[in-house]
């Protein structure tokens, strides 16, 4: 072994540090409400918002076209 | 379940289950903690990276693509928390590492040898870009691919700035042992 794998060596041995347990679990608790918060669209979600855009513009568009009559 | 692949776990973050996020911390928080800490010589500093690292593996997690190599990416994202944090705070801090006798309060634990204590503070006299390679190479043992894809360089590029760092430790062990036969007051 040459010496710079022994140092490769030396650091694998260096400990784990410690967390404080209380740090530790306020910010998992508050990560995880981050993860509850983070629903992904689902299909009809997307439905939904494309409908709601067409139905919007049509009456836009109605509404425009009845100004000018 | 606790022994379970991180794509396991990714999957289960990406349907929204918070056992996923729950599994990781458990597997990364020790790690991700550890390496902040010996980068930034902080205890505030590596607990507010921390934090920033976990938050937004809750926030883009679920995101994260199937295959994705879950260490690799949660180590990017808190080296680039750690690299913002010294840019907000202007030019790296130099510590004297003659005044200070141990690198980091978290770091004075009995049961560490004299030898670790030695390796503890010679990583410390590093620059931080020497420290966060071996870091990652030797304490979390990310291997070369992995530590390219880390500090987005090629990987010709990280073995030669492996091989520099390896050798100014050894130069910082060297030093502090001679710093440590002068010192009156001995362990």
């Amino acid at each position: 072994m040459t010496e710079v794998d022994e140092l490769l060596a030396r650091l694998r041995k260096l400990p784990a540090v410690q967390l404080d347990a209380d740090f530790k679990a306020s910010v998992r608790a508050r990560a995880r409400r981050k993860v509850r918060q983070a629903p992904r669209p689902t299909p009809f979600a997307s439905l939904a918002v494309a409908a709601t855009v067409v139905l919007y513009l049509g009456w836009a568009l109605r509404f425009a076209s009845g100004l000018y009559r | 379940m606790s022994d379970a692949p991180d794509d396991h776990l990714l999957a289960l973050l990406e349907q929204g289950d918070a056992r996923g996020f729950d599994l990781i911390y458990g597997r990364y928080a020790e790690r991700v903690f550890g390496f902040l800490l010996r980068l930034s010589r902080s205890r505030p500093v590596a607990e507010d990276l921390f934090q920033h690292t976990f938050m937004r593996l809750a926030e883009v997690g679920p995101r994260l693509r199937a295959g994705s190599d879950l260490r690799a990416w949660l180590f990017t994202v808190a080296r680039n928390a750690f690299h913002s944090h010294t840019r907000s705070r202007g030019v790296e801090a130099r510590v004297d590492v003659q005044l200070m006798p141990v690198p980091c309060d978290a770091f004075v634990r009995p049961d560490l040898g004299l030898a670790l204590h030695e390796l503890e503070r010679a990583l410390a006299r590093l620059s931080s870009s020497d420290r966060e390679l071996l870091l990652l190479l030797g304490v979390e043992g990310l291997s070369h691919a992995e530590l390219a894809a880390v500090l987005e360089l090629d990987q010709v590029t990280v073995r030669k700035r492996v091989s520099r760092a390896r050798v100014r430790l050894a130069e910082a062990l060297d030093v502090d042992a001679e710093v440590m036969s002068h010192s009156p007051v001995s362990e």
